[in-house]
């Protein structure tokens, strides 16, 4: 096999020299311009419209108080597209989803009650605990009817909510995300798949967490250590693969919704 | 003439196939204006302040970017290599395909993985490692949906993006009923729909997640997926091992050249502002995290690529694998995928397999380009594509690589047409030397047809005017009589 | 003012006509019009097909006979973007023959260009009943970057009545070698262009390259359909006389 220095020993002679300890730093000829609106209100106004298009639906709640119920309100007018059918476990047509409702155990979604009031609307609220285990959590997520995970950040400029796999640090001191400026690397409630396997997501998100466009994100995240996953969803699960023809909830959900707070 | 090579029966055979034809050129039209659409509305954005370039200035950003990449890219691979160990991954170098399958395939017997799940790569289709992986009795699944079904069919990629681009919902619903082991109906949510449920099933228990890479950040050694669907994001989230088989030349040199890259390739490739999922995996799951996979292997691949740096070409190795050049292409257009016989086609394929592979079995690919310039148009990272495939040529050439009597012809039309006294001479005398195949139309105009030997591959299908009696540097004569006469 | 014209070899055996347009043309338009001795052809041929050196060699007769010229017109796009876009890359970077190739290159128009930038004339008085799709070629759209000049030119004729291409910018196929080295696939591109500009009800086809007419005619012919292809030069001229008599 090619060992490391083999192959950078190569590229380096086809590039006509020796091989470089490590790389210039790169600064291209102009920055990349501030752009975009800055106002709180303007970005989320222009958030939901661009979410809007591509099939995501936004729910403005103005009080902390309204985001249980909301989720509640969501979870029973919006029952999966089609569950039934498009779930691995229920291909015999049990249909037996279940009312089971993932969530992430994050200090971005504990004040909101939000086990309680699905409860009491006859869901069954799952988080992982530490010390759970991994693989049959995610069986469990991958029964679950939706997910509920709170945001990171997201980007106005194409309606795109961000997550990662722990919160992100970089903030410049507005967001109020449960991470520090440092970034925790290893805040064990999410799980990747909360907001995958569910034909249902569903996204708290603030106001203050919208910055316009994705350099600004990009800017914040090499502030800080990467978590070990961090995505941007823009809109639900979609394909095209078929003669051109969109569809949405191919893998992921087929459902996107939204809370703005 | 010599009888038909492989790459022209192939043409042969697409050019015959109107079900391909109409699926091609249906979608690659559809791509192409939704394309065109959004980088319109880009440009606008861009003047209202609310982009970060117009496609212009997006493009030239990224051509720097990747230069500067380029440039230092044994630096940009040892530190990515470092970043991604560091963050608790495994690095492997690999310089062939023969070496990438070897590694993935002992990854897998250390782990005794048996079933693999793999989402969107071009890479290993370049390095065929589906059929390394059957060979050694194990599975592995395609999870786009594209991929899929034509993994179902026993086919290869007809298009770097969009892989089934050829074929009707009819023969997808068939390789899924054959599946299904029953009939399904061909509306696209009942296709998808099964997919979803039978591919679930595949994601649940696999051992391995296979993925490629978009881009790989050095700074902070992070691994990009573009995708729209969430195979990607499953690939790497739900199977115990996740391994990245990464072209060496996917490096940026840091988080915010994404925001470039990032603005161009959805728009470049569907059309799209941004794909519904872009993922960024920086190491294996953490302590304490309940998903993700528990190891990550990084597999840097040449497998030709060092050929290709800091010569006339190097900018092709900038290509982001959007597919704009073959929804350009009106090459492409007509013919799919296939017909090129490489895993690569369209523009970027005639020129990227041969500079990758060698002339041997990849002259020919050269020959099916009208030189258009379409594809260096509408490129992201503005390649000149259809440069690069006159200079190929150019190699071609100087390699004797030439159907003779074309170059009998070439090396006449110069010799004649570098010597005024010749090209006049003629000129005058054309008409003469064709007069057995010159025909007259009923308004006693003529041209010509039947003609022989490769000119017929003119005249079987077009009819060709004759050359005229008084060439126009005869006429002018007269014409700067008549001036003097006034 | 003073221009040469190159008439390109293609016109020159096939379609001395265009040359006598665009001469008259420019007369009409008080510009001195020479014909430098020694041109034959841009050398296309040999550059698209590989043939480097050969080209390298046109290219030097061109710039030998045109050396003295200020303006240099061709009734073609295509090599008109020859000479401007790939000259100057067959010479090495910094020599004076790659400082000759790109000046020429600037002083290089097609017609159509240099009547609408230069000389400021769209309307060349010409009426020329019928209906028509202009084809661009590619090298003249992407190489020089001429689009809208042609099209302003033929907006100014009387009774032509200009009708809308779709997808206009794609490759009709013909590509010089190309189409007699894959005559299948450069036909195939022929029919799709044919069929989209017969599917506009246009009975003419008009053009700033005489390779792309002499393709899409021949196949016209081939087809038997009602279309009749024409040099823009050709149609002002012939307009002109028209609108005159
Ligand atoms: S060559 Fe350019 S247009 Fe073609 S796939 Fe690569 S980046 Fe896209």
């Amino acid at each position: 096999m090619t060992t490391e220095q083999d192959f950078l020993a190569r590229v380096a002679e086809k590039l006509g020299r020796s091989p470089e300890s490590a790389p210039p730093p790169f600064r291209p000829s102009e920055p990349l311009p501030a752009i975009g609106p800055r106002g709180k209100d303007a970005l989320a106004d222009r958030f939901q419209m661009e979410l809007e298009k591509i099939n995501g639906v936004v729910h403005r709640v103005n009080d902390a108080s309204e985001v249980a119920p909301t989720i509640v309100r969501i979870l029973n007018e919006a029952p999966a597209a089609d569950p039934g059918k498009s779930r691995a476990g229920d291909q015999d047509g049990a249909g037996t989803v279940g009312r089971t409702v993932v969530r992430w155990a994050d200090p971005l979604l504990d004040e909101f009650d939000i086990d309680r009031a699905l409860e009491q609307a006859g869901w069954q609220p799952v988080a992982f605990r530490q010390g759970d285990d991994g693989r049959a959590f995610v069986a469990r997520v991958e029964q679950a009817h939706a997910g509920i995970v709170g945001c990171d950040a997201a980007i106005a400029e194409t309606g795109t909510i961000v997550l990662g796999s722990s919160p992100l640090g970089g903030a410049e001191g507005n967001g109020r995300g449960s991470g520090d400026a440092r970034g925790n690397g290893s805040a064990g409630g999410r799980g990747r798949t909360v907001s995958l396997l569910p034909p249902v997501l569903i996204a708290l998100l603030r106001k203050e967490q919208i910055v316009f466009d994705s350099a600004q994100l990009f800017r914040r995240l090499a502030r800080a250590p990467m978590p070990s996953q961090v995505i941007f969803k823009s809109g639900p699960s979609r394909s095209s693969d078929i003669e051109n023809d969109l569809t949405i909830g191919v893998h992921g959900p087929g459902a996107l919704h939204v809370i703005l707070l | 003439m010599s009888a038909k090579t492989p790459f022209l029966e192939r043409v042969e055979k697409a050019l015959a196939d109107d079900h391909l034809r109409g699926a091609v050129r249906y979608t690659a039209e559809n791509l192409y204006l939704k394309r065109k659409a959004v980088m319109a509305d880009l440009d606008v954005l861009a003047e209202k302040g609310e982009a970060l370039g117009n496609f212009e200035e997006l493009r030239a950003r990224a051509q720097e970017i990747k230069r500067h990449t380029l440039a230092h890219l044994d630096a940009y691979l040892k530190q990515a290599a470092e970043q991604i160990r560091k963050n608790g991954g495994v690095v492997h170098w690999a310089k062939d395909a023969r070496e990438a399958n070897q590694i993935v395939l002992e990854i897998c017997k250390k782990r005794g993985a048996k079933k693999l799940i793999k989402s969107k790569s071009m890479v290993t289709e370049e390095i065929h490692l589906n059929q390394a992986l059957e060979a050694e009795g194990m599975e592995i699944v395609e999870s786009d949906l594209g991929e899929y079904i034509i993994q179902l069919a026993r086919e290869t990629p007809a298009h770097i993006v969009i892989p089934a681009i050829h074929k009707t919902r009819r023969q997808i619903a068939d390789l899924f009923g054959a599946v299904a082991g029953r009939e399904l109906a061909t509306d696209t949510k009942t296709l998808a729909g099964f997919a979803r449920a039978t591919l679930r099933q595949k994601f649940m228990t696999a051992d391995v997640g296979v993925t490629g890479a978009n881009f790989v950040v050095a700074e902070t050694g992070t691994l990009c997926l573009v995708t729209n669907e969430g195979n990607g994001r499953l690939t790497s989230s739900v199977p115990p091992c996740q391994i990245s088989v990464v072209g060496m030349e996917k490096l940026v040199p840091r988080l915010e050249d994404l925001a470039v890259m990032l603005n161009l390739l959805p728009r470049s490739a569907t059309g799209q502002k941004i794909t519904t999922y872009f993922n960024m995996i920086t190491g294996p799951r953490r302590p304490g995290e309940p998903d993700g996979p528990e190891e990550l292997h990084v597999i840097f691949l040449d497998n030709g690529r060092s050929n290709i740096l800091a010569t006339q070409y190097q900018e092709v190795l900038s290509c982001i694998r959007c597919g704009a050049c073959l929804n350009s292409c009106p090459v492409y257009r007509q013919l799919g995928g296939h017909a090129y016989g490489s895993i690569y086609p369209g523009p970027i394929g005639t020129v990227l397999t041969p500079l990758l592979q060698g002339f041997d079995q990849w002259d020919e690919l050269l020959q099916a380009c009208s030189l258009c310039g379409a594809c260096a148009e509408n490129c992201p990272l503005g390649i000149q594509l259809h440069k690069h495939i006159i200079r190929l040529r150019g190699e071609a050439v100087a390699q004797g690589r030439e159907h003779p009597l074309m170059r009998t012809a070439l090396k006449a039309v110069h010799f004649a047409w570098t010597r005024p006294g010749v090209y006049k001479f003629v000129a005058r005398s054309a008409h003469l030397g064709v007069k057995p195949f010159t025909r007259r139309r009923e308004d006693g105009s003529e041209y010509l047809d039947n003609l022989p030997s490769i000119a017929a591959g003119w005249t079987n299908s077009r009819t060709m005017p004759a050359p005229a009696r008084k060439p126009f540097h005869q006429r002018w004569a007269e014409l700067q009589r008549e001036e003097g006469a006034k | 003012m003073k221009v040469s014209l190159f008439i390109t070899c293609l016109a020159d055996h096939f379609a001395p006509q265009v040359g006598e347009a665009v001469y008259r043309l420019l007369r009409r338009h008080g510009v001195e019009v020479d014909f430098p001795e020694g041109q034959t052809c841009c050398g296309q041929p040999s550059w698209n097909t590989g043939h480097l050196d050969d080209a390298r060699d046109f290219a030097r007769l061109y710039m030998k006979a045109f050396a003295k010229s200020e303006y240099i017109i061709q009734p073609s796009g295509s090599c008109a973007g020859h000479v401007r876009y790939f000259y100057p890359e067959m010479f090495p970077e910094g020599s004076r023959e790659r400082q000759e190739a790109i000046a020429i290159g600037r002083r290089t128009y097609e017609f159509t260009e240099f009547m609408v930038r230069v000389l400021g004339v769209k309307d060349v008085g010409a009426r020329f009943p019928g209906k028509a799709v202009f084809h661009n070629n590619c090298h003249m759209q992407r190489e020089l970057k001429v689009q809208e000049e042609p099209l302003e030119m033929l907006r100014c004729v009387r009774d032509l009545e200009l009708l809308e291409l779709p997808r206009p910018d794609l490759c009709c196929g013909f590509g010089g070698a190309f189409s007699i080295k894959q005559p299948e696939i450069s036909t195939a591109m022929a029919d799709d262009k044919v069929d989209a500009i017969a599917a506009t009800g246009a009975n003419l086809i008009v053009s700033s390259d005489l390779g792309c007419l002499m393709h899409q005619g021949g196949r016209i012919e081939k087809r038997g359909l009602p279309i009749r292809t024409l040099h823009i030069a050709e149609l002002l001229w012939e307009g002109v006389q028209q609108n005159v008599g």
